[in-house]
């Protein structure tokens, strides 16, 4: 079953905003791995086969406009759907995610549930084995 | 009456008393003539309007013996006439006095000849009212009204031609006087030009020495005198000049130009002077190069305008990184709650407080922030007081040493106090505040396993507190900056967050208490934060304070 879960590569410089967010999409039942950086995103991005990227963007080493568009400009990754979450308001910056490519870009602080439904929108449900199956899946855990 | 004596001579003869009569007579005209004549070299010789004037009105007075005159000039646009001067009338009476036929006008001055003007005088015959044009070479320049005697021996043939030879030759010289005074007109505009532009203009010769140059050119050199032109250049300018004008008269010469040549230029001891200087090279109507023209700017106001935008820029740069410090805790509040209140299972209640202690920390981060755009906000409208108490820094260090233990679990934080330290005067608030802003900037620019050190001890007559991190570092050429309000480190762009407020209040605040902040760095190897804070005589080992 493990093979079937969609994979989700959560990059976010503050540790609580990566704990809340793997705790919510793995308790969705998708398959989440983690970046503290762009760095490390643009390096587990080119050797896993991701669905969906959600990325902060201020971030340090590279940030989130430029691993951004180093992942658009890679053959390997440029499909993968990025949803941007940033806290900087400005016209300008929303227009820098635009710029790099972003498919969707939101604006901290977000409800948890329009992150949910627009992952969704992107690769649907994190699985797709049926709903009794689904119902046996463990708590996923919170990192400690 | 005619005295030139001409056709007399042809008949006269062999009659030596005619013939007497004759020589005198021609020997009169001769000194008429050359009396005009040296009159009219006078007259041409002058430049000046009014002067000519003068002359010839003298001379047509001589001659004609006129109760009054009026000097009319045309203008610009064609048979627009204007009263240039008056004799024996006055401006208003001419006005009432006389209202001269255009057409008959037109005449006279088309003929250019000396006419007297019929009706003028009304049938009362006690005057003759006459026109005498001014032409000079095809171009009629104005003529001379004149009220005279209706004397016939006034309006002789000899008269008349001398009128005619005067007038022609001083609409010559009102003509030359026009172009004269055009000329110094320009001139002086183009001098006007030269002076007041707000650059330095200097022009000097093939042999380099100075042909013109402005005031602004006296004052952006700091020379010592204006009265310089057709001294040499290199006798005038100080060794740093000199150096700075040979290269860019030497590249003039090669490359045609020099564009903003930069310059700080010190023409006092504490005076600088930013230049732009541009030359370029002068050539006679041969195209040959004759000499340059060196044009200096003062670059102090473009610089601060420069300094204005870059401040502006900083000021948008904080608005956005405020609403991302802003934003980020409040996210993780509001993620940390709705997850409670759709997520965490009501029996888990390890989670549920794990959550809340999250969002709690968020809280105090959100509320840090406030604290210090509040201190920023005083600090800039003045209203920034002191509640001073006795206190010891190694209990405001270990409060923020706490608060950072809350926040970070990534880097570690430790903390080395010394013994009996003494008490200082401060507010306890605004120092926790100000510890705090270099402590967890500390520990934002540290790579996580890192430490961060903690010291407080005395020294003289300082207490010191020192924050000591491995982090990135500050590039050397950035440490006279990082106190600024809204600067932030170029390792700012690689993706640290931060306001750029911290360390200037923190600064703000340690100065206000008559203490000192330092800063030391390595790139790549951390930076050393020391705040010296003064305390009280008599006091040197803390036994006063109440709290130990």
């Amino acid at each position: 079953m493990e093979e079937n879960r969609k994979k989700i590569l959560v990059v976010e410089d503050e540790k609580f905003a990566r704990d809340i967010l793997n705790f919510t999409l793995s308790s969705e039942d998708y398959d989440i791995s983690l970046a503290e950086d762009g760095l490390e995103a643009l390096n587990k991005a080119s050797s896993n086969n991701y669905d969906l990227i959600i990325m902060d963007v201020m971030m340090p080493n590279i940030d989130g406009y430029e691993a951004c568009r180093r992942l658009k400009a890679n053959e390997i990754t440029k499909s993968i759907p990025i949803i941007l979450l940033t806290g900087r308001a400005q016209k300008g910056d929303i227009l820098k995610g635009v710029q790099a490519g972003a498919d969707d870009y939101l604006l901290k602080p977000y409800k948890l549930q329009d992150l949910l439904n627009r992952v969704n929108k992107y690769i649907g449900p994190g699985t797709s084995v049926s709903l009794a199956q689904a119902s046996n899946n463990s708590e996923p855990a919170i990192a400690e | 009456m005619d005295t030139t004596g001409e056709k007399n001579i042809s008949v006269l003869g062999d009659d030596p008393g005619l013939l007497k009569a004759a020589m005198i007579s021609q020997q009169d005209e001769i000194s008429q003539l050359t009396w005009l004549c040296d009159s009219m070299e006078k007259l041409l010789s002058l430049h000046n309007q009014e002067q000519i004037q003068e002359g010839f009105l003298l001379l047509v007075e001589e001659i004609t013996n006129y109760r009054h005159c009026v000097l009319y000039l045309f203008g610009d646009a064609p048979h627009q006439y204007s009263i240039q001067a008056c004799r024996g009338i006055t401006a208003e009476e001419v006005q009432t006095k006389y209202q001269l036929e255009a057409d008959i006008l037109r005449w006279v001055i088309k003929e250019n000849r000396w006419t007297v003007i019929p009706g003028e005088g009304n049938g009362n015959e006690d005057f003759w009212v006459s026109i005498l044009p001014l032409v000079s070479a095809g171009k009629e320049i104005g003529f001379l009204l004149l009220n005279t005697c209706p004397d016939q021996r006034i309006f002789t043939q000899g008269n008349l031609r001398r009128l005619t030879y005067i007038a022609s030759y001083v609409a010559l010289a009102l003509e030359n006087g026009r172009l004269y005074q055009n000329i110094v007109n320009t001139k002086n505009y183009l001098k006007d030009i030269i002076e007041n532009i707000n650059e330095g203009i200097l022009t000097l010769g093939i042999d380099g020495n100075i042909s013109l140059l402005n005031r602004n050119v006296t004052a952006l050199l700091g020379l010592a005198s204006a009265d310089i032109v057709g001294q040499s250049c290199q006798h005038c300018l100080s060794p740093e000049l000199k150096r700075a004008f040979d290269i860019i008269i030497g590249q003039t010469f090669k490359q045609g130009y020099v564009m903003d040549y930069r310059l700080d230029h010190t023409p006092q001891e504490g005076q600088s002077i930013p230049l732009a200087i541009n030359c370029s090279l002068l050539r006679d109507e041969k195209g040959v190069p004759n000499g340059v023209i060196i044009t200096l700017r003062d670059l102090t106001t473009s610089l601060e305008l420069q300094r204005f935008r870059e401040l502006d820029a900083m000021k948008d740069e904080f608005i956005s990184n405020v609403s991302h410090e802003l934003r980020t805790p409040l996210g993780i509040i509001t993620s940390y709650i709705e997850a409670l209140l759709e997520r965490v299972k009501p029996e888990d209640l390890a989670t549920q407080r794990k959550f809340l202690s999250i969002a709690n920390q968020a809280c105090d981060r959100i509320t840090g922030l406030v604290n210090n755009l509040l201190d920023l906000s005083q600090i800039e409208s003045g209203r920034f007081f002191l509640d001073l108490k006795r206190v010891n820094l190694k209990d405001i260090a270990v409060s923020v040493v706490k608060s950072l233990e809350l926040c970070q679990g990534e880097v570690e934080v430790q903390l080395a106090l010394a013994q009996d330290l003494p008490y200082i005067l401060a507010d306890e608030e605004k120092i926790y505040q100000a510890i705090l802003n270099i402590a967890s900037n500390a520990l934002k620019y540290s790579p996580v396993g890192r430490t961060v050190l903690i010291k407080v001890f005395k020294d003289n007559n300082m207490v010191k507190l020192m924050v000591h991190d491995e982090g990135v570092g500050i590039p050397e050429d950035e440490l006279p900056y990082v106190f600024e309000k809204f600067y932030r480190s170029s390792s700012s762009a690689a993706g640290f967050q931060g306001s750029g407020l911290g360390l200037p209040i923190a600064k703000h605040i340690v100065e206000a208490h008559q203490g000192t902040i330092e800063v030391e760095s390595t790139l790549g190897k951390g930076s050393i934060f020391t705040i010296s804070l003064p305390f009280p005589d008599g006091n040197e080992r803390g036994g006063s304070y109440g709290g130990e």
